[in-house]
């Protein structure tokens, strides 16, 4: 565990933050993750206050087992509004369709169940990692059926920004700019582009994204999950 | 999880000779829907011994399936969506689960894209197989459907969680106004109800017994999350927010 590893292509160790209030737990879950999942540090707090001040600097979030159900949502609540792109892998989560679906809306980017293994818990932690997750078989109907009822409550939801991706580097470009809510004639001069093709591009842009008003346009933009704008 | 399922499973196991209580054995009735007929031929083979399949009926088109009435006659749909036109096997898959809610479905032939296969959990698909597969794998993940299980690809399963987090509200900037409550802390709540009465930062914290940088990071956040520039908006906001009890009394 104490090879330098900086050669050439080879990936930085993830930093892995562990929340975990009963100390022995934690104790024992942190010298698993150490020997086990390749994470450099590992690092453990037992107060959520302490924990969350540090979220900032880890790329992987990992909540103890003996958090609450409701102890565990708030944590990785949290931490995601801390650091929206930490990944946070609630770990100790019941067997109940409840309790699945909650930590899954919560954010969180893993899950282990109270009677999975700790190999299974690694590879969890370790798919998280690698932007990657894995979903025990039993409990994954669960979260399809979720997201299908998800999508019928939100029709408009775009999840994948389609209708962004179907716009022109240029036409995105302005989109940017309507965003910010510059003008017409500011993101004329801006793109050194005269008004009315700026005004062509605008029309396109409404167009494309089924908007009525560049309010609605810019909302659009807001509204696209991280990743893709 | 949508009602019918438990019955199939139940229905299942007593046809595996779990228990043997003949009178009530229900054998799984599949649909297939596709234009390959060596693909039925060759599922018709594989799932020929399986006691617990009692037949398997083929179709050519999303509209032949459409027409068929599913529910009560059968138990699964399996659609080849490489044979049937995209937009079709995608819309065939909404429709199904959206009519027949009791069916389970299972795409097969899917794109390799992650995005697409999400398309079609989105529509309602129980089960998934990307790419060509044998019969024997379409086989095996029906019966593993059956069972109430999936197994999830590890970029699937990701992005099935971030989508499920993005459309109810707590991942990204996108909020549904439904989505804010749930997704503030305890803190977040009790700073926008300070807000909502018209404390300042400086007040807030001596209310609280916390420093003001603190409260400045928490009403930056509470901004955030309801997608607002200012504490005027935040606070009218605040009534729908808080709508579940106030904290602070």
């Amino acid at each position: 565990m104490d090879d330098h590893r900086d050669g050439a292509g080879q990936d930085q160790p993830k930093r892995l933050l562990l929340f975990e209030p009963t100390q022995l737990i934690g104790t024992l879950w942190q010298h698993l993750l150490v020997e086990e999942a390749g994470f450099d540090p590992v690092q453990l707090y037992t107060d959520p206050e302490r924990a969350l001040q540090e979220v900032g600097s880890y790329d992987v979030v990992v909540t103890g087992p003996s958090l609450t159900q409701d102890q565990a949502l708030e944590f990785t609540r949290a931490a995601i509004l801390s650091r929206p792109e930490v990944r946070v892998v609630v770990s100790g989560v019941p067997r109940s369709e409840t309790a699945v679906v909650q930590v899954a809306e919560a954010g969180a980017a893993g899950l282990v169940l109270r009677e999975q293994t700790a190999e299974q818990a690694l590879k969890a932690i370790r798919a998280a990692g690698e932007g990657e997750a894995q979903i025990a078989p039993e409990v994954a109907p669960l979260l399809m059926d979720r997201l299908a009822e998800l999508k019928v409550s939100v029709p408009d939801a775009d999840t994948v920004g389609r209708r962004f991706l179907e716009l022109t580097p240029r036409e995105r470009e302005v989109l940017e700019l309507i965003g910010r809510g510059l003008t017409n004639q500011q993101i004329a001069e801006r793109l050194v582009l005269e008004l009315g093709t700026v005004k062509n591009h605008v029309h396109r842009v409404l167009e494309k994204l089924n908007k009525r008003s560049r309010l609605e346009a810019a909302g659009y933009l807001r509204s696209l999950p991280p990743g893709i704008a | 999880m949508r009602s019918g399922w438990g019955i199939y499973t139940v229905n299942y196991r007593f046809a595996s000779g779990i228990l043997v209580q003949a009178e009530e054995a229900r054998l799984i009735n599949l649909l297939l829907v596709d234009r390959d007929v060596q693909v039925y031929q060759g599922l018709l083979t594989d799932l020929h011994n399986d006691p617990d399949i009692a037949a398997i009926q083929p179709c050519e088109t999303a509209q032949e399936a459409l027409e068929r009435s599913l529910e009560g006659t059968f138990d699964a749909v399996l659609i080849n969506a490489a044979t049937l036109l995209e937009p079709q096997a995608l819309s065939l898959t909404r429709e199904v689960s959206r009519l027949h809610p009791g069916v389970r479905v299972l795409v097969f032939g899917l794109p390799s894209a992650k995005e697409q296969v999400l398309d079609y959990i989105e529509a309602g698909a129980d089960a998934y197989l990307r790419g060509t597969q044998s019969v024997q794998a379409i086989g095996r993940c029906l019966r593993q459907m059956l069972r109430g299980e999936v197994s999830l690809c590890p970029d699937v399963a990701a992005g099935l969680l971030s989508r499920i987090a993005w459309l109810a509200g707590n991942r990204g900037t996108a909020t549904t106004n439904n989505g804010t409550p749930a997704a503030l802390s305890p803190r977040q709540r009790e700073v926008l109800a300070l807000l909502q009465r018209g404390l300042s930062n400086a007040q807030i914290a001596v209310q609280l017994s916390i420093e003001v940088g603190t409260v400045k990071n928490h009403v930056h956040n509470v901004l955030t999350k309801l997608q607002t520039g200012s504490r005027q908006e935040a606070a009218k906001l605040a009534v729908g927010a808080l709508g579940n009890g106030d904290p602070v009394d």
